[in-house]
């Protein structure tokens, strides 16, 4: 199995945070996001390999990365615009579509425990999941409607609505949380440059019925937002990491 | 009667950039000032001589002519007599070097070339010259220019050397994404005693193509 830490958004919403500092590098106490991702990983999946996308800022990203130990450092990609993480995943996919690929958003902070429980779905797991779970339609984002287990699609919807006058019924959201079993993907075509995974991958497998849903049941945090980076150095600071 | 073919085996390569990696990078007409190749290249240079499975060749832009601090064919000849002074010390295969650059005060030099960097033309006509077998080759410099070079030429390991002054050089100089769209991918190192490591070390990192 490999893994891919999508980093190579700008991070517009988090401004002016992210004027000089990649969103995945803001910091966590003495750490930042992607440390403690990379930290997870290592300890729950046993020095896989994996790959960590970038392009606004990468530098600074290359240089943290670059402290990492020799044996757990990820691989850079390097993207001068981004490709889009469709194309981004699917290239990395193709290279070797023997392995497994975890997908994860460098934007978020998961629990301590929350990596084992990855680890343990993808052991039980014979087709590919996508992480979701629960949010008040008013606030969410990207919508998956379900069917028995499997995913049957995704929309992403605006927030620029007055948030006061939509429903506040749960609704299923991706969890940002992405695992492609071995050759899962081998038919897919290149999409265009720009296309990102919900338009095309995650609804391409949802449409022939190989895509199947997880619910996330820890604590997690999307660093999307000034008040949700509050709430993700608050899960950060609660207890040493495991 | 039977005619008999034989089919030379393909090599996988070590691609050393020069500038930043073989020596500090002190800018513009570097190689006129250098004095000898650093020791930590020397070591990692013996290191995969005595392997004797790979291959060992520079490959570097080289300016100081096209911005007229030297003329070309001093420049040729302080490069050759350069790397047979080293050739005891560090056993090099070859050297490709590119002197031109699209806006060289020399007019002579001042081209828009195949060959310079990131171009991957260089390590292509290695290949082909001396069978070289890509994927199982590493290439490592210090600029994503040299990264991109990598990658266009199907080089199975970019690992890049990362310093501040030269993160600071990749800032202004970013190249973009190679022809077919990819991102390039390589594995950033501190210092060449790590390439070392992966490639000889007890206990070498995944993922390696090795």
């Amino acid at each position: 199995m490999r893994v891919l830490i999508l980093a190579a958004g700008k991070g517009s919403r988090l401004r002016p945070l992210t004027d000089l500092t990649p969103k995945t590098l803001l910091p966590l106490g003495t750490s930042n996001i992607l440390e403690r991702l990379l930290l997870q990983l290592n300890s729950s999946f046993g020095g896989v390999e994996i790959y960590v996308n970038c392009s606004y800022l990468a530098e600074s990203i290359v240089e943290c990365i670059s402290r990492q130990t020799l044996e757990n450092r990820p691989k850079i990609i390097w993207e001068y615009e981004p490709l889009g993480t469709a194309v981004t995943t699917l290239q990395l996919f193709k290279s070797d579509p023997s392995q497994g690929l975890l997908v994860i958003h460098g934007d978020l902070v998961l629990s301590n425990n929350s990596m084992q429980e990855i680890s343990k779905a993808i052991k039980i797991q014979t087709e590919s999941f996508l992480m979701v779970h629960e949010r008040p339609l008013r606030q969410a984002r990207s919508i998956v409607s379900t069917q028995d287990v499997f995913v049957t699609g995704i929309r992403e919807v605006s927030t620029s609505q007055d948030e006061s006058s939509q429903d506040d019924s749960p609704v299923l959201v991706n969890s940002g949380i992405l695992f492609f079993t071995p050759n899962s993907l081998t038919t897919f075509e290149s999409p265009e440059l720009g296309t990102e995974i919900s338009p095309y991958l995650i609804q391409k497998l949802s449409d022939v019925g190989k895509l199947v849903f997880q619910l996330w049941q820890w604590e997690r945090v999307a660093v999307d937002s000034i008040s949700s980076y509050e709430k993700a150095i608050t899960l950060a600071a609660e207890g040493p990491f495991v | 009667m039977s005619q008999l073919f034989k089919f030379r085996k393909k090599k996988p390569c070590l691609f050393l950039d020069a500038d930043g990696v073989l020596w500090e990078d002190q800018g513009p007409g570097t190689v006129l000032k250098v004095l000898e190749i650093c020791a930590q290249a020397r070591e990692l240079i013996k290191r995969f001589s005595d392997d004797d499975k790979y291959l060992i060749i520079v490959i570097t832009n080289q300016t100081s002519a096209a911005r007229n601090l030297i003329g070309l064919n001093d420049l040729q000849e302080i490069l050759a007599n350069f790397f047979k002074r080293s050739a005891n010390l560090a056993k090099i295969d070859a050297v490709y070097s590119c002197f031109h650059h699209p806006k060289a005060e020399n007019s002579d030099l001042r081209i828009n070339c195949m060959c310079r960097k990131p171009s991957p033309e260089m390590i292509l006509q290695a290949s082909r010259k001396f069978n070289i077998d890509l994927a199982r080759s590493l290439l490592i410099g210090d600029r994503i220019t040299d990264m991109q070079s990598a990658s266009l030429a199907g080089i199975g390991n970019s690992y890049l050397l990362v310093n501040s002054k030269m993160l600071e050089i990749n800032v202004q100089n970013r190249a973009p994404n190679n022809e077919q769209g990819l991102g390039l991918s390589f594995l950033p190192i501190n210092n060449l005693s790590e390439i070392t490591q992966l490639y000889f070390g007890k206990k070498k990192p995944l993922g390696q193509n090795t």
